[in-house]
């Protein structure tokens, strides 16, 4: 090594690059079991995507991901978070389809509730409901031993990610695993189908499996709806919750959890590259010039990033990573609005408010905006997902203002005429749009920001394409955790099978890098 | 009254293929087809004076080695003429694959080893698919301790899943031989290929067959000479009304005159919706298998125009690769044209534009047309069955037909001139002459949930159905689409094991 670069020798066991939630997760559980840990982040705050920022003055909003569904209980359990501040002021959000005509169905996470909603529409589709809802959960349930291992040794058991195998692995029962299969090689549209006849109904239910730009209509996406029930949200299964002060909160408290914890959390320190000895990971070096030594190096910053800037060009991604020559065509973003007072949503009851509010004007509308995403171009029917933070979580608005946030899952990553040219077209569209909806909404508005998928790109980095679903839901956490360098881990959140707040992915890798540098440790001896 | 030990529904490939392996094992076999010419897809018609073509299909896919060399269709009077190229004119440029792999990979440069590795894995996946067909896997006993899929997975399961476009990309770096396979593969389909599940189609491959001399008719009558040698009855003209089902078991078929006929087995080759809600009454099916069947997905996409040429087509490639002629030759602009197609296929419109599949079958076998003139057809992918804005009136009718002059004038410059007739064959006319639901020719939606191992359903293995006797080995039955004959063949087998269980005991 050039004997001009400054080294820092402080005896790290481990460097932790990237200070999102897998990256302090991850942090936190290695200095929990005595290892020197330093987490290193570009920017002065810590959380990357789970961010919640200032809209306008005495109003805040979640800036990215903003609705919890997946965060790990067994994180909450180890590190007692509820005593140490995290606190969900909702956590059954119901999913309401709304319908231009008024007609809105109100699916509430409690289940009576939703089967009579739905028996409105339909009785038989009530009946198929309560038979739907039973298999599917309990069937999710089943497959938590391959989604959220409790330990190293179940996420590194690896099943070869077909459907055979891990019914093999995991002994399921003939009937689970006909259901595996199934969910795996149908879309979300064709496994609904089987079950339900209203289209409202259908497109609501469908709407759980546009994580990540995938479309109902894609083959292997019913996997996804699986995904999801497979998840819970403060002790229930297949909610959709929302923490106090956002996820910027959470954020937060993780940093503060993983200080106590005796991690060093050094923010402003942006890393350029990994230092390798023998192909191993050996350290970082720092823009500043500084090569920080440990033999441990997790990255919570996006698979692209990693391997496209970090390491050097021959150590390549393996596995269910997608090749950087693929980059995603389609992309989310996000629109804020900050009102005076609740938007005046027709027919909608103040529990409904609280919820997700899924805007797809006809049962096609997903597939259509998905396909002109692909194509380069700004969906005509926009699909949105919107939701009003404030209601549940005063904390976020002193004002008496009230946020409308409208997530909008299928935009093209990169349209015709780039994203500076689309952002008010974007906005005025979605606006428009929830005006039929919500008469005199445009009255209300106080301010509004729109976070197109460029400005996410900036912020964030860039998404890789994740069109190898089926492998990414299939496969072992392990798969997507270890890099090809030894020493060297993923934590971030494509270790995860889909894009979502999570943690689990920081959980698991500090455990698979405890266990490795154990094993290592006893070959040498 | 004669009773026979199966009945074939349909004396297509399929049913012809079937029934030649059911006579040659010595079961008493008849052959029923509605039309008063036998062939099903397979066939040939002189669409103007002088000129004949194969109105659905140039070519169908390969027919394995083992089927082939049983039915021996030289013999029986078919001579099969591969295509030595195909050509893709696109924005990227003009390209061309050999059907010669040496020759393939010399003329693809550095992309040529890829597409040659490629082309070998998909030819080892239809070997395995063919030595699937030919054995049947045991039915085991089901045991708690190791759970067993009901489905039995076919080879080539691994594609399913992704997009094609990121499964080619996977391979191949060159952006116009990737468009150029995903055309070869998705012509006369609509089917988009950024969806994941699209990868599938890669198998699939529109021809392989090679071009029999005189048309698709000729391979017809050799697969009919065939299995009338071996002794099987082929009634023509016979339009079956019903199929007859006792308590869940098959008895026979009644005819549209009225006439009965006793069978102990029936093996259909229509598709299943056909099968299924056409020929057996309402009352004869479990509701569940209703359900299922009316769920079953089909996805029409197909239009054909045919044309008489006064002398044959100049394409602008001819210079630099003559023998490209031969094949097919894809007109697409772009991938996002392909997804294009499909968007305008979900919506049930008829766009100005759509991928087409030129070819001049004339130049092989030059006894389709008179001397010196041409045959040339086009292939139109992403054409819905039914239009959004109406039905399929002259008007539709004739701007399809633009759409194929259009591209055929982009190939070959100053061929619409030398057109002397065109006939049109709408996914309404495959419906309704052909008998294939939604003029779908592959038999149903290509999904991985209606693949391979799926196809039609997970539980229906090998082609039986929940109906004891009734068999399902037409487009709709695994492993169509991707060889010719198999899904006949694969059931064929299944009802002859069957019987004979049924003998020993």
């Amino acid at each position: 090594m050039n004997a001009a670069v400054p080294v820092e020798h402080e005896g790290w066991d481990a460097i932790v690059i990237g200070g999102g939630i897998g990256g302090l997760i991850a942090a936190a559980y290695l200095a929990r079991w005595r290892k020197r840990v330093l987490l290193l982040e570009a920017r002065e705050t810590f959380g990357g995507r789970a961010e919640t920022n200032v809209l306008i003055e005495g109003v805040s909003a979640p800036v990215a991901a903003e609705i919890v569904y997946a965060l790990d209980p067994q994180v909450i359990r180890d590190f007692k978070l509820y005593q140490r501040g995290l606190r969900y002021v909702e956590r059954a959000m119901p999913l309401v389809a709304l319908h231009p005509s008024g007609r809105h169905l109100e699916l509430s996470h409690e289940f009576f509730a939703a089967r009579s909603a739905i028996r409105k529409e339909s009785v038989a589709d009530a009946r198929a409901y309560i038979h739907f809802r039973r298999e599917l959960f309990a069937f999710a349930r089943r497959m938590r031993p391959l989604w959220a291992p409790p330990n190293a040794w179940m996420a590194r058991r690896n099943p070869g990610g077909s459907v055979a195998s891990i019914s093999q692995e995991f002994a399921l029962s003939s009937a689970d695993t006909e259901r595996l299969d199934r969910a795996a090689h149908s879309s979300a549209d064709a496994y609904l189908e089987r079950w339900f006849d209203t289209d409202a109904l259908k497109t609501a239910l469908a709407f759980d499996a546009t994580i990540d730009g995938v479309g109902p209509e894609e083959s292997s996406s019913a996997l996804m709806l699986v995904w999801r029930a497979a998840q819970e949200c403060d002790g229930t299964q297949g909610a959709a919750g929302q923490v106090e002060g956002g996820p910027g909160a959470l954020a937060k408290a993780l940093a503060t959890v993983a200080r106590e914890e005796g991690a060093t959390l050094r923010p402003m320190s942006h890393v350029v590259g990994i230092v390798l000895t023998k192909g191993k990971a050996a350290g970082v070096t720092l823009d500043n010039g500084m090569t920080i030594n440990a033999p441990i190096v997790l990255s919570s910053l996006s698979a692209s990033q990693t391997f496209g800037s970090l390491l050097p060009a021959d150590a390549q991604p393996f596995g269910t990573l997608a090749s950087p020559d693929m980059p995603a065509r389609v992309a989310s973003a996000k629109v804020l609005v900050a009102l005076n007072g609740l938007p005046p949503f027709a027919g909608l009851s103040r529990h409904a408010l609280r919820g997700r509010l899924v805007v797809a004007e006809r049962p096609e509308s997903v597939s259509e905006a998905k396909s002109a995403s692909l194509l380069g171009i700004l969906p005509e029917n926009l699909v949105v997902e919107a939701t009003i933070p404030t209601i549940a979580d005063p904390s976020l608005s002193q004002s008496g203002l009230h946020v409308l946030s409208l997530r909008i899952p299928y935009l093209p990553a990169h349209p015709q005429a780039g994203w500076t040219a689309n952002r008010d077209v974007l906005q005025k569209r979605v606006l428009s749009m929830l005006e039929v909806y919500a008469p005199g909404l445009s009255d209300r508005i106080v301010a509004s920001a729109v976070l197109t998928p460029e400005d996410f790109r900036v912020r964030y980095g860039a998404a890789h394409g994740r069109s190898n679903l089926l492998e990414r839901l299939l496969q072992p956490y392990e798969t997507r955790i270890r890099t090809p360098v030894e020493g060297f881990y993923l934590c971030g959140a494509d270790a995860e099978p889909a894009d979502a707040i999570s943690g689990r992915s920081g959980r698991i890798a500090a455990m698979i890098a405890l266990a490795e540098t154990r094993d290592a440790g006893r070959t040498l001896s | 009254m004669e009773r026979y030990d199966a009945a074939v529904i349909g004396a297509g490939p399929d049913g012809l293929i079937a029934a030649h392996r059911l006579a040659s094992a010595g079961l008493k076999v008849l052959v029923l087809e509605r039309h008063e010419f036998a062939g099903g897809r397979a066939i040939s018609r002189e669409f103007h004076p002088g000129f004949r073509a194969s109105p659905y299909a140039d070519e169908l896919p390969a027919i394995p080695q083992d089927i082939f060399s049983q039915l021996d269709p030289p013999r029986h009077g078919a001579i099969l003429m591969p295509a030595p190229a195909s050509a893709c004119l696109s924005d990227a440029g003009t390209t061309v694959l050999y059907a010669d792999l040496a020759r393939r990979a010399r003329a693809a440069g550095p992309v040529g080893q890829a597409l040659v590795g490629l082309q070998r894995d998909i030819d080892g996946a239809h070997k395995a698919m063919a030595s699937r067909v030919r054995e049947l896997a045991p039915d085991q006993p089901r045991s708690f301790l190791r759970p067993k899929l009901q489905r039995l997975p076919w080879p080539g399961e691994e594609w399913s899943g992704k997009p094609l476009a990121d499964a080619l990309a996977e391979r191949l770096s060159d952006s116009a031989f990737k468009l150029h396979l995903a055309a070869h593969v998705l012509s006369g389909t609509a089917a988009s290929p950024y969806l994941m599940g699209t990868a599938l189609h890669v198998l699939k491959g529109h021809e392989g067959s090679g071009l029999p001399r005189g048309g698709l008719g000729t391979l017809a009558q050799a697969l009919l000479h065939a299995a009338r040698s071996a002794g099987a009855v082929v009634r023509l003209g016979a339009d079956i009304a019903s199929i007859r089902i006792d308590h869940g078991k098959v008895t026979g078929l009644v005819l549209t005159g009225g006439e009965e006929i006793q069978s102990r087995t029936v093996l259909s080759t229509l598709d299943l919706k056909r099968t299924f809600l056409g020929l057996i009454a309402w009352s004869d099916l479990p509701e569940a298998v209703q359900r299922r069947v009316t769920q079953f997905r089909m996805a029409g996409g197909r239009a054909r125009v045919l044309f008489a040429l006064d002398a044959p087509p100049e394409f602008v490639f001819a210079g630099a690769a003559p023998e490209a002629a031969l094949g097919s030759v894809h007109m697409v602009t772009s991938l996002d044209a392909l997804s294009r197609s499909h968007d305008s296929w979900r919506a049930g419109l008829l766009p100005d534009v759509l991928p087409v599949t030129l070819r001049v079958p004339s130049l092989l076998d030059p006894m389709l047309a008179p001397i010196g003139k041409a045959v040339m057809t086009a292939t139109i992918s992403g054409v819905p069955s039914t239009l959004v804005d109406g039905d399929w009136n002259k008007e539709k009718r004739t701007s399809l037909a633009k759409i194929a002059v259009a591209a055929a004038e982009r190939a070959a410059p100053g061929v619409s001139g030398r057109m002397l007739a065109a006939a049109i064959i709408t996914p309404r006319e495959i419906e309704t002459e052909l008998g294939l639901t939604e003029g779908d020719f592959d038999g149903g939606d290509l999904s991985s949930d209606q693949a391979l191992g799926f196809r039609p359903f997970p539980d229906w293995r090998d082609g039986r159905t929940p109906l004891r006797g009734v068999y399902l080995g037409g487009p709709s039955a695994a492993p169509s689409p991707f060889l010719l004959g198999t899904a006949g063949a694969h059931a064929a087998t299944r009802l002859l094991a069957d019987l004979k269980i049924r003998r020993a005991r």
